[in-house]
């Protein structure tokens, strides 16, 4: 008794909290809508706070960023929201607008087109949904192949035996690309500049060579962290090292 | 009239001397020798009174204090300068060899008493009197030569050597000419300066005083080691030699100088070797070369401005040493700057001891992005020719704020558009995303979660449960079937054998019951038909598709009907009853076979 009193204040504590959030992405989008973008980014700010997120939280928080000309933190949020949506058009605008705006170009390596493909279709729907998907196909063929061992109409086993078979391939392509989508946007960490200029130095530490010199806004890839410096990988295949305090992750 | 004038220019020039700086020095020879005769002469550019001479010791004095007075008064553009001397002259004569002191002699200018300088007079001992070779224009080398002096002949790399070029005589030199100064080879070479007209200085070398004639000075530093040769320098020196007539002297040869006769003599110096040695083995990183001793100092005109802002950044090196052979300096600078060419300043003089002075690198600076930066310490290493030690200086490092510049646009300029970006320019980003944001609790994607592949094992799993639960229930259906099938003919005789005992009772009704209940029961077990869905026709239906033959259907057909027909109507005689009986366990028996 005791513990279902306790539950039902959690969920109903919980309710309120995201009622909350609805109320604070209402007053934030007011505050942008007024201009008052540092208001509007810190009730944004607040929504994260409370551990919910979503892609269209991260573009909103992203656009706050791009309109007070933080474009390094503009890009991140971009780049968080694009991690949780990766084909929506409106993020891929904005962050194409705001990089224009960063001092470097880096010229990314080239993709080969096939893989460009595989991920450009595997990219249509999240990893999350992939995976959905995956599992379900998965449990409907199993009750499929059960359906065709036990039944005695020739006619069901046929139909069941097709579908089953088909749903398997199905779960097994779901697999795949929701592999190939957390691959991509999960499992490397990504990295921004938040520092105006930044001397990529050739091993973690102060006095060794610089490398090249990078500016805010700059898109890393982060292969290893030793104490407080980051081994990072631009886009055109270089790596060096950067301090922590240099970048914001994705 | 005249006399008066003087006296007045006297007087005005009294008062002028007042606002001058009164000078006050004593003069003589540097070296001399016993008995020799020379003067001291004390020099006032003013008026003075009361002087006071010194104490002379070992030395006799043959005159003085003889006073003269000059002046020259000269008017340029209206304005008049006066110049007085005022000297006191003693002929003074050696008495005894050493380096004899000559203290201050002080004199009233005015109501002040000023104080000469003291000297120093080196006595030497007379030597031999230079043989005088009156015949031929042959001197002998001892007592005119040239000489190339270095400094040190024992030297480090790019150490400095002070090089001097005189001529040493002891007679009468007229002039010298045609002076041939060597290539200092594998040497930079530098002029230290020296007065433009050659005057005579005593010198007093090992007891014997030369006259000598100061030629050059250059500061030589060496660019290569090992032993460095200065070839010979020449010079063409014109004596004069008193003429000895034979016969008539007249007196008035000496008197106008006719007397004598002048020689041309080639001189040619020694060549000088000079070891130079290399440097410790040990340098360190970042050293270019410069040898001596140095001091350095950086400086900033500004440490906090904005992106496209210049500063400058000032390298000051002073020293001595070979200052002008250094070597720009190779500075760390953030890559973000944009550096000009440094302007470089010299201040250097050349001494005998090398030369002094500074080199200043001016460096004109402009960020290009906001930021921190660290102008990092510049480390300036140098030998040091004291200690015979390497050392390493560093300035002092800056750190550059650089704040955001004045326009944003500025900013813009700089960057490179790609040929997609440029349609771009102008635009705006697209708005918020309104309503509902659709939040979720932050987590992990699913894919690869241990739920994941949970799900996974817990399909497969239940799986496997629903199939072999399915399988063991489909397994027991048909082992039933088969426990029926095989009690079947056992329940069947059972049945037989109670309507045998009711026929041998009598009880007819009772046979026709177990007769039907037998064969019935017998039938639903066999054919796997529940007993309530059992009817003859079922029955016969279902014989007939397990391939049981027409004659034994009809037979069942005929005994069914048979007995459920004498249930109602108990009329058959013993022996129908028997030939039932005996029909239905054939057919039983029968059944058994087939089915």
């Amino acid at each position: 008794m005791k513990y279902l009193f306790i539950s039902i204040i959690l969920i109903l504590g919980l309710q309120s909290f995201s009622q909350n959030n609805q109320v604070l992405a209402d007053s934030a989008e007011v505050y942008f809508k007024n201009a008052q973008y540092q208001k509007s980014i810190e009730a944004y700010e607040k929504i994260l706070e409370s551990g919910e997120e979503s892609s269209a939280l991260f573009y909103n928080l992203g656009n706050a960023y791009y309109k007070l000309n933080d474009i390094p933190l503009a890009i991140t949020n971009y780049e968080r929201a694009k991690r949780l949506a990766p084909n929506d058009e409106d993020i891929d605008f904005n962050l194409r607008l705001a990089k224009t705006q960063t001092v470097d170009k880096v010229e990314s390596l080239p993709v080969f087109f096939l893989t460009a493909w595989y991920n450009a279709l595997t990219g249509i729907i999240s990893t999350n949904i992939w995976a959905y998907v995956s599992v379900l196909a998965f449990l409907l063929s199993l009750s499929l192949v059960l359906l065709y061992l036990f039944s005695r109409s020739v006619r069901l086993k046929k139909i069941t035996f097709i579908s089953a078979a088909f749903l398997l391939t199905m779960s097994l392509v779901s697999m795949a690309s929701s592999y190939n989508q957390k691959k991509l946007n999960f499992d490397r960490n990504f990295a921004i500049i938040t520092n105006p200029s930044v001397n990529i130095k050739s091993s973690p530490n102060e006095n060794s060579t610089s490398l090249f010199i990078l500016h805010a806004g700059t898109k890393l890839q982060v292969l290893d962290q030793i104490q407080d410096w980051y081994k990072v990988k631009i886009e055109n295949g270089e790596t060096g090292w950067i301090k922590l305090e240099d970048v914001e992750e994705v | 009239m005249k006399r008066y004038l003087v006296v007045i220019l006297f007087l005005i020039g009294a008062v002028f001397s007042q606002a001058q700086k009164v000078t006050f020095e004593a003069f003589s020879q540097k070296v001399v020798a016993v008995g020799e005769q020379f003067r001291l002469t004390y020099k006032l550019n003013n008026q003075g009174q009361n002087f006071q001479a010194p104490q002379m010791e070992g030395f006799r004095v043959l005159t003085g204090p003889n006073l003269g007075n000059s002046s020259s008064i000269s008017i340029v553009n209206g304005q008049m300068t006066k110049e007085i001397t005022q000297t006191y002259t003693y002929v003074l004569q050696a008495i005894r060899a050493g380096n004899l002191k000559i203290s201050p002699a002080k004199i009233t200018v005015g109501k002040k008493i000023y104080s000469s300088n003291a000297l120093t007079i080196e006595v030497v001992k007379q030597g031999a009197k230079p043989k005088s070779n009156t015949q031929s224009n042959s001197v002998d080398s001892k007592d005119l030569y040239i000489s190339v002096i270095p400094n040190k002949r024992n030297v480090y790399l790019g150490e400095p050597i002070a090089l001097t070029l005189k001529v040493f005589t002891r007679v009468d030199l007229a002039d010298l000419q045609n002076a041939e100064f060597p290539e200092y080879k594998g040497f930079y070479s530098q002029d230290i300066k020296t007065p433009d007209n050659i005057t005579l200085q005593r010198e007093n070398i090992n007891g014997v005083i030369y006259n000598t004639a100061l030629l050059d000075k250059v500061l030589l530093y060496p660019q290569k080691t090992g032993k460095l040769k200065i070839e010979s320098a020449k010079i063409d020196a014109i004596i004069r030699k008193k003429v000895q007539r034979r016969g008539r002297r007249s007196m008035m040869d000496d008197f106008f100088g006719g007397g004598y006769k002048q020689y041309r003599i080639a001189l040619k110096s020694n060549p000088v070797s000079i070891n130079v040695k290399a440097l410790p083995a040990d340098k360190p990183q970042g050293f270019t070369g410069a040898v001596g001793n140095f001091n350095i100092l950086a400086s900033v005109d500004n440490t906090e401005l904005k992106a496209n802002d210049a500063f400058t950044y000032k390298i000051k090196i002073s020293g001595s040493g070979n200052i002008k052979l250094i070597k720009d300096p190779e500075l760390n600078l953030p890559h973000d700057f944009d550096v000009w060419e440094p302007t470089v300043s010299n201040k250097i003089s050349n001494t005998a001891t090398g030369s002094k002075g500074s080199k200043t690198y001016e460096y004109v600076i402009q960020p290009r992005h906001p930021g921190n930066f660290t102008i990092p310490a510049y480390a300036f290493t140098y030998f040091d020719t004291k200690s015979k030690k390497y050392k390493t200086i560093n300035t002092e490092a800056f750190e550059i704020q650089v704040g955001q510049g004045e326009a944003a646009a500025g900013n813009v300029n700089t960057i490179a558009y790609s040929k997609e970006d440029v349609a771009l320019i102008g635009k705006d980003i697209r708005y918020l995303k309104t309503g509902d944001l659709e939040l979720e609790k932050k987590s992990e994607p699913f894919f690869g979660s241990l739920e994941y592949w949970l799900t996974y094992v817990g399909g497969i799993i239940l799986f496997v449960i629903i199939f072999l639960v399915k399988r063991k229930q489909i397994q027991e259906a048909s082992n039933s079937v088969l426990m029926k099938n095989k009690k079947a003919k056992k329940e069947a005789i059972k049945r037989m054998k109670l309507a045998n005992d009711y026929l041998k009772k009598n009880q007819t009704e009772l046979f026709y019951e177990e007769i039907i209940k037998g064969l019935q029961g017998y039938l639903s077990d066999k054919l796997n038909i529940p007993f309530a869905d059992l009817t003859l026709e079922r029955a016969l239906e279902e014989l007939q598709k397990r391939e049981v033959s027409e004659e034994l259907r009809i037979q069942l057909k005929e005994v069914v009907q048979e007995c459920e027909f004498a249930r109602f109507a108990p009329s058959q005689t013993a022996t129908d009853l028997k030939q039932i009986y005996s029909t239905s366990i054939s057919l039983i028996s029968e059944f058994e076979n087939k089915i």
